[in-house]
């Protein structure tokens, strides 16, 4: 429910609505009850927001122009023209209505207040004992700007006459949905029914000052909209007909509340339900004159809310999350359940295959090594000095003068590894590398001499030369490297010989030669 | 009316501020009750899985241990058999040996083996680690052969005992006589021949 306040000058009435629906109307005499009662109905809502509607007299209206500025310009420009009009009142507004089209393009303004807020002064200061929050001060005629476009109205030019209470009539004149001067009309005999006459001069009167002020053009015809029930239609037509310049047009208050959305019925006879249902509609109207130290209540109203809203939407969150997370663990708790059986098949499948080797006390990682290991050496160990020899005594085969008296083999990683006999053979002294890199060598020193040779040197060389040279084509030998020749026949030795038998028995002693083959394993 | 307008007015805010206190220590509670709640179940969940891990990686090693001992349990216990793995038989090597020696009739026949040594090979840094030590015990054995081809036949003969795992390093040949004159009377040797061998034992130590 929501709470407006109606002032035209003289009581005020109080309406509660709801929805579009006045559920009722209280109206409060200017005196020490009406006061009183006015102040017993603000407490029993105590922090309900109330709006004040007012239909004043005191209200004034001014169109101008200023300078098309930004920011802080604009602000001080318009604030000075809110000075030069209404120096002395809080209640005032100034509101830009556009740019004119021609020339410097101003800012086109209305600037409206009260002139005199003495009719409000003690309406307010019980508003303000109660610490009732007051949303805003809002002007009849500014909320008619509203009621244009329901009305499609927006885009003319425009008089709209309405009566909010019985002693008064408003006359606001609209352009293109803007208000642009406004004057409240008091009516000397209200009950007379014969009044159209007085309603007719009035609207001429209004028609002569927009002309004066050059809101309407000399020989433009002026469109009247009566909001009322209360008025003899045809009477006023035949009045106004006589001046030939006015189109009068009648709504409906009955009408016009169906129109604009209102349910149920109207608090009064005059039109003040309309503009209060507008002003009330959707989130409500913006203030128009309240300045803010009277909203202040309003404020604490709107912080009163948002902490209210804050906690609400803190409540729920926590619950949502709340909820959530309980979700999440029932999820998680059904997960752990599932992964807990299945750690138990698992674990029943492991202790089969540990019961299964339970006789192996050497872990297979160590049963792998010793036997890649011992492999190894055992691949290793199959390399003797057999295979070399065949191939050697092949090649001798050939060369029956050739003679081996001695033969000493031995494996090496080193090609050019020297033959002691005993020493650097085994693993533990040489610490043999083996890698796929690595070279391994078999390694045979042969010591032999050329026989029967009966002193023939040349014979003697070729023979042995010959020895050499199969060897060095045998491919089951790597390299063939002659240490010592049989026979030295260089130009730096000396050689004796002669034609006895010892002389060539010597010879035949002489001739030993030493030979150093290297085989590669992988050859063999 | 003209109240100071800075003054403010706690009592009109009073009862949404201790309802929004109250709600935002509910809200607080919920959330720190149910997260906590969630945690806990979350803990359980996590705990859960990473022992399901643990034993799927113990049943997947069991798995791959299954295969290994299949692959190389038969070669493992025919080292072990030929006294290969474990400590030296050098009992056995003597009596070999000498039964090689009593079937051949070398003119000469001696042995020497020296005392055991570890040794390390390239990638035997691991194996250590592992708990296998490799040894070797060097034997030197000097014969005096008839024809040099039954040095051969020794080796041949020996390798057919399984006595254990050896390599011939080195072997030197000698002829003793600097003629090809060959004595046949089967007592004089016509060659001297000197070998290395190296008998290889390996040692297990399932404690690392």
């Amino acid at each position: 429910m929501k709470r407006i306040l109606f002032c035209s000058g003289y009581r005020m009435i109080a309406y509660d609505w709801s929805h579009g629906r006045f559920s009722q109307a209280i109206t409060f005499e200017p005196d020490t009850e009406g006061y009183h009662d006015f102040e017993l109905y603000l407490r029993r809502s105590l922090h309900e927001p109330v709006s004040l509607l007012i239909d004043l007299i005191e209200e004034e209206f001014t169109v101008d122009t200023a300078p098309f500025v930004r920011g802080r310009d604009r602000k001080a420009v318009l604030d000075r023209k809110l000075q030069r009009y209404f120096r002395t009142s809080d209640f005032r507004l100034v509101e830009i209505q556009g740019r004119e089209k021609f020339g410097r393009k101003d800012l086109k303004i209305l600037i409206a207040g009260l002139a005199n807020m003495a009719i409000l002064k003690k309406w307010l200061a019980i508003i303000e004992t109660c610490r009732t929050p007051l949303k805003s001060i809002l002007s009849i005629p500014l909320i008619g700007e509203k009621l244009l476009a329901p009305l499609k109205l927006k885009n003319r030019r425009i008089l709209m006459i309405s009566q909010q209470a019985p002693s008064t009539l408003r006359l606001s004149f609209y352009d293109n949905g803007h208000i642009k001067a406004s004057r409240l009309a008091h009516r000397t005999q209200p009950d007379n029914h014969n009044d159209e006459i007085q309603i007719s001069r009035d609207i001429i009167n209004t028609m002569h000052y927009l002309r004066s002020q050059r809101l309407l053009k000399r020989s433009e015809t002026l469109d009247v909209f009566v909001i009322s029930d209360l008025v003899d239609e045809q009477k006023l037509q035949e009045t106004l007909t006589a001046d030939g310049q006015i189109n009068c047009h009648f709504l409906s208050i009955n009408k016009l509340k169906r129109t604009i959305g209102i349910r149920g019925e109207l608090p009064t006879y005059f039109s003040d339900g309309i503009f209060a249902h507008i002003a009330l509609q959707g989130m409500g109207t913006a203030n128009h004159y309240a300045p803010r130290r009277m909203r202040h209540y309003y404020r604490y109203h709107l912080a009163r809310n948002t902490l209210r809203a804050a906690a609400v939407l803190m409540l729920i969150t926590s619950l949502a999350l709340g909820v959530h997370n309980l979700l999440k663990s029932q999820l998680l708790q059904k997960y752990a359940r599932t992964v807990k059986i299945e750690k138990n098949r698992y674990l029943a499948q492991y202790q089969d295959q540990l019961n299964q080797f339970d006789q192996f006390s050497t872990s297979p990682d160590l049963v792998k090594s010793a036997v890649g290991v011992l492999a190894h050496l055992e691949a290793e160990a199959e390399v003797t000095p057999l295979l070399l020899m065949g191939h050697l005594a092949t090649s001798i085969n050939n060369h029956p003068n050739i003679l081996i008296n001695k033969l000493h083999w031995q494996k090496s990683t080193d090609p050019k590894q020297k033959f002691q006999p005993g020493s650097g053979v085994v693993r533990s002294a040489t610490k043999k590398i083996h890698t796929a890199d690595t070279t391994h060598y078999q390694l045979a020193e042969i010591t032999g001499q050329v026989k029967h040779m009966d002193n023939n040197y040349r014979v003697a060389v070729e023979l042995f030369n010959t020895f050499i040279s199969d060897l060095k084509n045998s491919a089951a030998f790597h390299d063939i490297i002659v240490t010592k020749t049989p026979f030295d026949i260089s130009p730096e030795t000396d050689i004796s010989g002669g034609s006895s038998t010892s002389s060539g028995r010597t010879l035949n002693a002489k001739s030993t030669f030493i030979i150093r083959i290297v085989a590669k394993e992988d050859d063999e | 009316m003209n109240k100071p307008f800075l003054k403010f007015e706690w009592d009109l805010l009073r009862g949404q501020l201790i309802f929004a206190l109250i709600s935002l220590l509910i809200s607080a509670a919920i959330v720190y009750i149910t997260y906590d709640y969630m945690g806990g179940a979350g803990k359980q969940y996590i705990r859960e899985r990473a022992q399901l891990n643990e034993v799927i990686r113990k049943y997947k090693a069991a798995v791959i241990d299954e295969s290994i001992y299949k692959q190389y349990v038969t070669a493992f216990q025919a080292y072990e058999s030929h006294n290969i793995i474990g400590d030296e038989n050098r009992l056995l090597w003597i009596e070999t040996l000498q039964k090689i020696n009593a079937e051949l009739q070398f003119p000469v026949f001696k042995y020497e083996i020296k005392p055991r040594q570890d040794f390390t090979l390239d990638s035997d840094q691991n194996h250590r680690e592992q708990g296998l030590l490799t040894y070797e015990s060097v034997m030197h054995l000097t014969l005096g052969l008839l024809h040099e081809g039954d040095l051969f036949e020794m080796l041949d003969r020996f390798k057919k005992a399984n006595a254990g795992l050896f390599e011939v390093r080195s072997c030197a040949i000698t002829r003793n006589n600097r003629e090809d004159n060959l004595s046949l009377d089967g007592t004089t040797a016509n060659f001297a021949a000197n070998c290395f061998i190296s008998w290889y034992t390996i040692i297990l130590d399932s404690k690392k």
